[in-house]
């Protein structure tokens, strides 16, 4: 059975994605001025929103899930930071490239969010989470069967 | 009828015939692939370490009773009338399918009801619709629909080689209707039983199917249904017992021009500049061939025939990752009358979360768990010949440990393991069966191993697994050495008696196709 909790956290995590997308998509409407501090207040913003609900997910599954699932929450809001720091403070480019190098890290880092919110919310299901667990730890040896 | 197969082969201690091909291993898969090389005009000589054809779905005989080592039921019978047509023979001439029908009798271990599935989906789903019709309806939805297409899709992948990942796109392609069970695939079996059926007996049903693949139903994909599907399609026994069936492929192989040696164990796979080149035996006779066709498991094939120090480590990496399918223990009964049963095969059932819990005990932790879950089948049933006058005879299989964590070897408890095993019978299959035995005997699965030289004593060779299935299961046709073809359970489609079959013919022809290619080169 799907805990609501991890449904509330994938929905928050696809919010963020798309949230992130849609700014980098949209980064070249904003002035590089204006848009470091947009970006700053909504990635340290998006940090709090899902280090709480992932917390609270990772204790609500019991299983060794809850810390593969705390851990990828914990390394994805240490990146929203990173990238918080970095474009926040970063004034080592020109105004076109960090415009560029902006649209693409939100846009890939939002859909980075969208995919882990898609995982959590499949493998938050015991039945789904036992079946692609299995899946996974059998992964590293596909290379090598396909060979034989 | 093996037996016969036997006596009109001989053995030679030198051979000096350059053969077209040579086939190690006479079970199934071997056989098929034998019959299909020497059909379209190779020279083929088949190879058997043991003194009978068959392998896991040969019979032995015993005090007057004839039991089956390990297959006993006809599935999927078409693959059968294929090979005899490819021979240009009639199936029918060569070996009787007697029709299961009922097919299994299911008996409830904890809640006590016992009750018969007919041949036909409808007749099972009237069945269903005693305790439930809301699960009739939704077993004659899913099982009938999808099964339809699974049956379409899994023809087409029972005769398509497996070697690239395009030969899976070439199987859809040929089967498009296929791409609406996707979703299937990635569906745990124990999730689709709970989503789908509601009454907790038809989810012990249908759970047996997922037993039956030989993955817990957390692990199972829910494209096990197919095999649900399949089963009604018709089961059979063949008459004289399993191994008529490979005494029959046996019997037409050499009709049309093969030779089947036995007792001829294989030491090595001959290789001259990494090409199989032919075989030598254990008493050291050499044997050269274009092509060798390996129906022995492919662990032993590359690990021990051909040896580790010839093959790229990305290929003993791959072969050393394979995860080993159930073993079995059979315990074998003959007794002084036939018992009245409802149906040749019985099975107990058990719910899924418990099913989940003794496989796990059984694949991680080597407990051989109480017998509890297992087929009881009495093949005098259909056909009393197998039994002496007014006797009968009983084998009961369940899914044990190879290696039991309890310390104690199979030799030290096989006995004590039949005794409970007969005591389960009694008790919950068919009662008073203990005062009527007159022979008894067990086979483990190191027995399996050792006899049939089954790694593990593993029935379907490697895991049902999805990633260890098709193209990431060993090809058929060598990825390694070239001239080597595979065949038999530890190749695709994998195990089964029509898993077997249809991978010796698929050997077979990428074999005539690479030997018509270097004819013409």
């Amino acid at each position: 059975m799907r805990d609501l909790r991890s449904v509330v956290t994938s929905v928050l995590f696809t919010a963020a994605g798309i949230a992130l997308i849609v700014m980098g998509a949209m980064n070249g409407r904003f002035s590089p001025v204006g848009s470091r501090y947009i970006v700053v207040v909504t990635l340290i913003g998006a940090t709090v929103v899902l280090a709480i609900s992932s917390a609270v997910t990772r204790r609500a599954v019991p299983d060794g899930y809850g810390k593969v699932f705390g851990t990828v929450s914990f390394m994805l809001c240490a990146g929203l930071v990173a990238l918080a720091i970095f474009f926040g403070f970063s004034g080592i480019f020109s105004d076109g490239a960090y415009a560029v190098l902006l649209a693409v890290f939100l846009t890939l880092y939002g859909i980075a969010m969208v995919f882990a919110a898609l995982a959590n919310f499949v493998l938050s299901d015991t039945d789904y989470r036992v079946f692609i667990f299995e899946l996974v730890r059998q992964a590293p040896h596909l290379y090598y069967r396909y060979r034989t | 009828m093996a037996d016969e197969a036997a006596q009109r082969t001989r053995r030679r201690e030198v051979i000096d015939v350059d053969y077209d091909a040579i086939v190690i291993g006479a079970g199934m898969g071997g056989l098929a692939a034998g019959g299909i090389l020497v059909a379209e005009g190779a020279k083929t000589l088949v190879l058997e370490q043991a003194p009978f054809v068959g392998g896991c779905a040969s019979s032995f005989e015993n005090s007057g009773f004839r039991f089956d080592t390990g297959a006993c039921v006809i599935q999927i019978p078409w693959v059968h009338d294929m090979f005899f047509e490819r021979l240009g023979f009639d199936r029918r001439d060569y070996i009787t399918f007697i029709e299961n029908d009922p097919t299994y009798e299911f008996l409830d271990i904890l809640g006590g009801s016992r009750f018969t599935t007919p041949a036909s989906l409808e007749g099972t789903a009237a069945t269903i619709a005693c305790w439930s019709p809301e699960d009739a309806a939704a077993f004659l939805s899913l099982v009938k629909k999808k099964g339809e297409r699974m049956d379409g899709f899994s023809k087409v992948l029972l005769t398509t080689p497996q070697g690239r990942w395009r030969d899976l796109a070439l199987c859809f392609a040929k089967y498009p209707r296929s791409l609406a069970n996707i979703g299937l695939v990635m569906k745990p079996y124990g999730k689709m039983l709970k989503d789908s059926f509601h009454h907790p007996l038809t989810r012990k049903l249908l759970n047996t199917y997922s037993v039956i693949g030989g993955l817990p139903p957390s692990l199972q994909t829910s494209m096990m249904l197919w095999l649900c599907y399949a089963e009604h399609q018709g089961t059979y026994y063949p008459q004289g017992g399993m191994g008529a069936v490979p005494a029959a492929y046996a019997r037409a192989l050499m009709q049309v021009g093969g030779e089947v040696l036995v007792n001829a164990r294989v030491a090595k796979v001959l290789l001259e500049k990494g090409k199989a080149r032919g075989v030598v035996l254990r008493d050291g006779t050499v044997i050269r061939s274009k092509a060798v066709v390996a129906n022995n498991c492919s662990l032993s094939l590359y690990l021990d025939m051909i040896g580790e120090e010839s093959l790229p480590r990305a290929v003993v990496k791959g072969m050393k990752s394979y995860e080993f399918s159930p073993a079995v223990a059979a315990c074998h009964l003959g007794l002084d009358y036939q018992p009245k049963l409802n149906a040749q095969h019985m099975m107990g059932l058990v719910d899924p979360e418990l099913t989940d819990s003794f496989m796990r005990d059984i694949y991680a932790r080597n407990i051989p768990v109480p017998q509890g879950v297992g087929l009881v089948s009495s093949p005098s049933w259909a056909d009393p010949s197998l039994a002496p006058e007014g006797g009968g005879c009983v084998t009961f299989m369940s899914v044990a440990p190879r290696h039991p964590s309890t310390g104690a070897s199979w030799q030290d408890m096989k006995w004590d393991y039949l005794e409970r095993g007969i005591d389960m019978v009694d008790q919950v299959f068919i009662p008073g069966i203990k005062d009527h035995i007159v022979f008894k005997t067990i086979a483990t699965p190191e027995d399996f191993e050792k006899r049939l030289l089954m790694p593990n004593g593993a029935i379907y060779a490697y895991s049902f697994s999805m990633l260890s299935h098709m193209t990431f299961r060993p090809s058929n046709k060598s990825r390694c050495v070239k001239n080597l073809y595979l065949c038999g359970a530890s190749t695709h489609p994998g195990g089964s008696v029509p898993g077997s079959v249809t991978s010796g013919v698929m050997a077979a022809e990428l074999a005539l196709k690479d030997m018509d290619r270097r004819r013409w080169n």
